[in-house]
């Protein structure tokens, strides 16, 4: 069991390493650009800058390497700083920092409320009662089905509805981790997918065991059937649940980003997903906001907190089918 | 009729197909408003006001997008082109994934860690986070020598067949290990007779469910990258004398007019309601054949 912990984190590093590559080397495609002149401005016509030529940005191959050798010279002296519009210059890693930290607190409750009532909405499916298993399933496909977006609408719409009738809202209507209950609105919608998913492995797992001839054994022995779903059932369902744990965290991690963008949530998604924004000066062009070093920074920060999750849940999976024995 | 009221979700998931089936067919039966007639000012109560107009003016259904067009109309329409793009990159997801799949579960050993390795590397990075990070820059270097469909269903499809190609390695693995099976493979029968003759019979099922899973999950996919501005469909610039060219989507594909009105999600939000409700009840649907299929393979 120990060699195969050790395997696995052996394993992830290199991924680690593979993956944050293959991101930084995709995410700077988009600064691969040269730019040219096509025309000079028109005398009396309105400019901001009236002494700044017109430009096209255009993809090229040959700007490529030294795109990417600029983001590594930037990496190894540490100094990525974010130009604003008024020309200040912000060091970046303490606001990505903060970022990641508004992100963990989202997801890490999320996966915590959709594991818990996945798992509870999933065992119910197990009993013999139409009304629970319709109600497990409904919960599953829901949380599967509907996009974030569509949640988080009509979430906004809840709150300013019960503003207006009662005077108190369940959420803010834009997600705020300054203000309380700030959080609420991103979290249960981000708990949505994990619940769906856990409910349905759960109702799959339990379903197939609760055929096996030592559940027949139990029930006819006379045992509540909470012990025999509870005592047995899960108890060997468990191993092929917390195999699909690396999935449900995949699935997570990807609703995270359209739950904070669509929140407005101050996370990572939001320096991930950002695009490129490029003003044009007599010096040249300059990249302000947002480019593609921070971009690519922001994806090899998102890839190794990715990768750390993957592993403790795998380690987990290991331990529980190793550690435990199926029991009949 | 006790048997189709016992498989709840296959029935559930039957109805919402023969709605699907009847929403594809209706340009065809009944009169479908022209999805791309644009509608520029109107006056709604003695008021000039700009598109997109609310539902219930000017004879709009569910509304009107930025262009002035009926909502309505492109849902309806729009059924056939995502439905087109979903099973493009499901089957092209398929053709690498299945033979993949069938040769390491018949081989094992270093083939079956190849499919897994496969898996576990590209699952490293939430596929839509890859994919995310890999299509603007695709856009900018690809630019337009190939059609952007190719490209976009290609990625989608290449990001998430390992899965595909794993689920199908343990499945053929589990029919392998079948004694009549491992009676054919003793008596030296080649792979490919019996993969055809044993193992797609026992697991046809199997893969059925495995493929309206997979149409759910990539629509589900599309509606969340629609929200990134990624989508498979085109779109044209209008150029118009004295004003600013403005950018128009010319496909009527619903994660292409999700990513259109995402500007519009909190002001004016039936913009995005209808194309994203059709597309959870089409997702609806395919989850619930799925849960219903595998439920009937059980109950076996």
């Amino acid at each position: 069991m120990f060699a195969a912990i050790v395997r696995l984190w052996g394993a992830r590093l290199l991924l680690f390493v593979v993956a944050a590559t293959i991101a930084v080397l995709l995410i700077q495609l988009r600064g691969a650009l040269v730019f040219r002149p096509v025309q000079s401005p028109q005398p009396g016509a309105p400019s901001l800058q009236p002494s700044a030529p017109r430009m096209v940005a255009t993809f090229s191959w040959a700007a490529y390497p030294r795109q990417l050798q600029t983001y590594v010279e930037v990496l190894q002296k540490g100094d990525l700083v974010l130009v604003t519009r008024m020309g200040a210059r912000l060091p970046f890693l303490p606001m990505l920092k903060e970022a990641w930290g508004n992100s963990l607190l989202i997801f890490g409750l999320a996966v915590l409320i959709g594991t818990a009532v996945g798992l509870l909405a999933g065992s119910v499916y197990a009993f013999r009662n139409r009304w629970l298993r319709s109600g497990s399933l409904g919960l599953s496909v829901l949380g599967l089905s509907v996009p974030e977006f569509l949640i988080v609408i009509l979430g906004q719409y809840v709150a300013v509805w019960s503003y207006g009738q009662w005077g108190w809202k369940p959420w803010t209507v834009l997600a705020d981790p300054a203000t309380p209950g700030g959080w609420r609105l991103p979290v249960l919608v981000l708990a949505l997918a994990p619940m769906g998913y856990m409910a349905r492995l759960t109702a799959a797992a339990l379903d197939e065991i609760m055929q096996e001839d030592y559940i027949r054994t139990a029930r006819s022995k006379g045992l509540p059937e909470f012990s025999v779903v509870a005592g047995h059932a899960f108890r060997n369902a468990l191993p092929r649940i917390m195999a699909g744990l690396p999935s449900m965290l995949q699935m997570t991690l990807a609703g995270l980003a359209v739950v904070e963008l669509v929140t407005n949530w101050p996370g990572i998604a939001k320096w991930l997903m950002s695009e490129t924004s490029i003003s044009f000066t007599t010096q040249g062009a300059v990249t302000q906001g947002v480019g593609p070093a921070h971009v690519s920074t922001a994806a090899i920060l998102f890839v190794g907190w990715f990768v750390l999750l993957d592993g403790l849940a795998r380690t987990a999976a290991i331990l529980v089918t190793r550690g435990g024995e199926v029991a009949r | 009729m006790s048997r189709l009221r016992l498989n709840g979700p296959l029935l559930l998931g039957a109805l919402l197909a023969c709605a699907l089936l009847a929403v594809l067919l209706m340009p065809l039966v009944v009169d479908v408003p022209d999805p791309h007639r644009a509608q520029g000012t109107a006056e709604i109560k003695g008021r000039h006001v700009l598109p997109p107009f609310p539902p219930g003016e000017l004879g709009y259904r569910w509304g009107s997008d930025a262009a002035g067009r009926d909502i309505y109309a492109r849902v309806i329409y729009g059924a056939r082109g995502t439905l087109i793009i979903v099973l493009l990159i499901t089957a092209m997801r398929a053709v690498v994934a299945l033979p993949l799949g069938f040769w390491a579960g018949i081989r094992q050993g270093w083939a079956a860690r190849l499919v897994s390795v496969l898996t576990v590397s590209l699952s490293t990075i939430p596929g839509l986070i890859f994919i995310v990070f890999a299509m603007p820059g695709l856009r900018l270097a690809v630019g337009a020598r190939v059609h952007w469909i190719w490209i976009f269903c290609s990625v989608v499809a290449l990001v998430t067949f390992p899965r595909m190609a794993d689920q199908v390695r343990r499945l053929t693995q589990l029919a392998a290990r079948r004694p009549h099976v491992e009676a054919a493979i003793s008596l030296g029968a080649p792979s490919g007779r019996i993969l055809r003759r044993h193992i797609v019979p026992l697991i046809r099922g199997d893969l059925l469910i495995m493929a309206a899973s997979e149409m759910a999950f990539t629509l589900v996919m599309l509606g969340q990258l629609a929200v990134f501005g990624i989508f498979a469909g085109g779109s044209v610039t209008v150029l118009r004398e004295g004003l600013p060219p403005f950018v128009l989507e010319a496909s009527t594909e619903w994660g292409h007019m999700l990513s259109a009105g995402r500007i519009f999600i909190q002001s004016k939000p039936w913009v995005v309601l209808s194309p994203a409700v059709a597309l959870g009840l089409t997702a609806a649907c395919f989850h619930l054949l799925a849960e219903g299929l595998r439920l009937r393979s059980l109950r076996r």
